[in-house]
């Protein structure tokens, strides 16, 4: 069994932590679950409600959108947020690719969570930036 | 000492602020950042184990390997073939021409399928600091930051990376046609790194190829061994670092002069005499943007003081025109192939080679009359020297070489005196400008006839290393080629013919002997590469044509696949030094030059 001092460790190492102390990032491995999921698991399906934030620790997702996958997601990476933040339903499958371990904040804390950590919520916010930059690069 | 790829089996990228060296197995094994002379974050080669790599090569064994570059540029090609497929990596760095922004130092590397298919690995590991720093590694979804106390740098990809010690690795397959795109780049600490689409990378690729086919057109070379020439005069260009003009001696440290010996230097600094001698290279080939930058550059040393300093110039600076280069060792490294130590800094800047301003006021002389005509402020400065140098040139000194063991009167350094008085005696009369020129006339012919008596060993039959031996020594192969003596000369053909006797070692040439005057330093050494074009030259000027010529291209045998040299040639035909080097290339084209025209 990994020790909170390894937990911690993993977490520090994703983009979104990136600007938390190691006193932080001990508080948050304690705070936060973590789950498996295997290889060809749907994590999320287009359409469902109240699902939460997922944050990627180790492995690999697709992003599939009417049965074509748009993209993959791998350590680092975050999905769920759109819905968590809007109340609104998923708007894509998530199925696992590589067999998958993630954060889980659900619904109900999530708010809670990111005001607590404000310089999480800065990265996060930087991260969607990034995505929308990617979408149309003459966005401003 | 396994896993140390010979120094040889590198090509080099960069950006005319850095460069990195590229193995034919696809590991960057030294890359410096921002600048030449920042520390390193790729370092295997002066440390396989602590050193830091950048590798994209297959996933399994066996595969072999061929290195190339994009004709007429700076892209390296490292291609691999295995049995079920053939795939290639290429390598380069944007040159950013927009001053005032973040320089990015982006080093791209795009993979590409050709034949079958293909799985690769990449596994980089960067060591900050020479291996000093530790550092983070932070994942986001399109790569990686690696966050050190000085620096930070993004490895961006959209493949996944997965974690490996301080460093991160990925495989992946290609197909023919398939390509997938690494770009590291310098970032703020807050960065996140993006997706660079194909049509990116495949842009700023054409903009690299098309920068260097543009930089290589305007060279008005057209003779014989061009290919060498232009590859020589490319690599020169690479050493340059673009903000100042200012141009490295090689952009590697303590590449050993011998394996497992102590003759191990920094070379990523400006030595004023390197300098001027690649820009009398690149003008000859017409390239007069660098001497025009090189000269802004020198004008600012001039007009500097040093705290304490007598003499006009220090013999080398920073790429910045710094002028402290405290030398260091850094004992955690093992060095090439065990050889230590690795030093930093350059404890020679202190000596007094009073030879740098003949190669300078050279350098100032052909600019002059090819490049663009000296101004004013440039001309004061230039007799400023002059006038030192007419109160200081009878004085010991440490010489071209650089020894350690003590001042002598060098008959090279005296040579050079005599350049610089009679070069700035002919941009005077060329172009009308003031000066005093019976005094520097006086100085000129006291320099030559105290050559000719001192520096000229009756017994030897023979110009020797300095007034107090008998050892020859191959600089004074510059004799004829700066037209201080007619290449006919009696007394010129006898030392000629020493230097081949006692030198030349099936065609290669060692500086001097090193048991015969010693150096204060240990351990041995190879051949000189830029003393076996010297000679070449001086055979040709000689009218021994044909010998020249098959030196010259037994010579151009020694260069490795690329066309590429270090400083010296080990006994097996080995590359040793620093590498690439600077001086070596540029007497490539010297020699090249001089026998292409005269052989007409």
């Amino acid at each position: 069994m990994a020790s909170a001092g390894d937990s911690a460790a993993r977490l520090g190492r994703l983009g979104v932590f990136a600007d938390l102390t190691e006193d932080e990032l001990r508080e948050l491995a304690a705070e936060l679950d973590e789950q498996s999921f295997p290889e060809g698991e749907r994590v999320l399906r287009q359409g469902e409600h109240g699902t939460g934030l997922f944050i990627i620790t180790d492995g690999e997702v697709g992003v599939v959108i009417d049965d074509e996958e748009r993209t993959t997601l791998a350590t680092g990476s975050f999905f769920g947020e759109v819905s968590v933040l809007l109340g609104e339903p998923v708007t894509a499958d998530i199925v696992v690719r590589k067999p998958l371990r993630c954060l889980v904040i659900p619904p109900e804390r999530a708010e809670a969570f990111l005001f607590a950590h404000p310089a999480v919520m800065y990265r996060m916010l930087q991260i969607e930036a990034r995505r929308l930059r990617t979408v149309d690069p003459k966005r401003d | 000492m396994d896993g140390y790829l010979p120094i040889a089996e590198h090509g080099i990228i960069g950006d005319l602020h850095t460069v990195a060296l590229v193995g034919t197995d696809g590991s960057i094994d030294w890359y410096c950042c921002p600048a030449f002379d920042s520390p390193s974050i790729f370092g295997a080669i002066l440390d396989r184990a602590r050193g830091g790599f950048y590798r994209i090569a297959p996933a399994a064994a066996p595969w072999t390997t061929k290195q190339l570059y994009m004709p007429d540029t700076n892209v390296l090609i490292t291609r691999y073939l295995t049995p079920e497929g053939v795939g290639e990596v290429q390598d380069f760095m944007p040159v950013e021409r927009a001053r005032g922004r973040m320089h990015h130092h982006r080093l791209i590397r795009r993979v590409l399928g050709v034949r079958g298919q293909m799985r690769l690995s990449l596994d980089i590991q960067p060591r900050f600091n020479y291996g000093r720093d530790d550092h983070q590694t932070f994942f986001f979804e399109n790569g990686v930051v690696f966050r050190s106390p000085d620096i930070c740098l993004s490895l961006q990809t959209p493949l996944a990376l997965q974690p490996d010690g301080p460093g991160v690795r990925c495989e992946f397959t290609l197909d023919p046609g398939q390509s997938a795109t690494f770009v590291l780049e310098q970032v703020p600490e807050t960065y996140v790194p993006r997706r660079y689409s194909e049509d990116e990378t495949r842009e700023a690729f054409e903009g690299t190829v098309e920068y260097w086919r543009g930089w290589l057109a305007q060279s008005r070379y057209r003779g014989r061994w061009r290919e060498m020439v232009h590859r020589s005069a490319l690599t020169l260009k690479l050493l340059t670092y673009s903000p100042t003009g200012a141009i490295v001696a090689a952009p590697t440290t303590s590449l050993p002069e011998a394996i497992g010996g102590g003759r191990n230097w920094d070379y990523r600094y400006t030595w004023i005499r390197d300098a001027a001698f690649s820009i009398y290279a690149l003008l000859r080939l017409g390239f007069t943007e660098e001497a025009a930058a090189f000269m802004d550059w020198l004008t600012q040393r001039f007009q500097e003081r040093r705290p304490g300093a007598t003499d006009p110039l220090q013999i080398m600076y920073d790429i910045r025109g710094g002028f402290d280069l405290k030398e260091q060792t850094l004992p955690h490294l093992e060095g090439y192939r065990g050889s230590a130590p690795v030093r930093i800094g350059n404890g020679a800047a202190g000596q007094l080679q009073l030879d740098i301003y003949g190669e300078l006021i050279d350098s100032v002389y052909l600019h002059d009359k090819y490049g663009a005509p000296i101004g004013h402020d440039t001309w004061s400065d230039l007799c400023r020297v002059v006038d030192w140098i007419a109160q200081h040139w009878d004085q010991a000194d440490e010489g071209v070489w650089e020894v350690r063991g003590g001042r002598q009167h060098f008959t090279y350094s005296r040579l050079m005196s005599w350049v610089g008085v009679e070069r700035a005696i002919r941009i005077a009369m060329r172009r009308g400008l003031p000066a005093d020129l019976a005094r520097w006339q006086s100085t000129r012919d006291g320099i030559y006839h105290q050559i000719m008596s001192k520096g000229w060993h009756p017994e030897r039959n023979a110009f020797v290393q300095h007034y107090d031996t008998d050892v020859l020594d191959a600089s004074v192969l510059l004799m004829p080629l700066v037209k201080f003596v007619a290449p006919a000369d009696r007394r010129w053909l006898s030392t000629l013919d020493a230097i081949s006797r006692e030198l030349v070692s099936d065609s290669l040439v060692y500086r001097y002997n090193i048991e015969g005057s010693p150096d204060g330093l240990e351990g041995d050494e190879g051949t000189f590469s830029i003393c076996t074009f010297w000679y070449v030259e001086a055979l040709a000027r000689a009218g021994r044509l044909d010998e020249a010529r098959l030196v010259f291209e037994k010579m151009l045998t020694y260069a490795n696949h690329l066309g590429l040299y270090s400083e010296e040639i080990g006994l097996t035909g080995e590359a040793l030094g620093n590498f690439p080097q600077a001086f070596t290339h540029l007497a490539l084209i010297s020699a090249a030059y001089c026998i292409d025209r005269q052989l007409g």
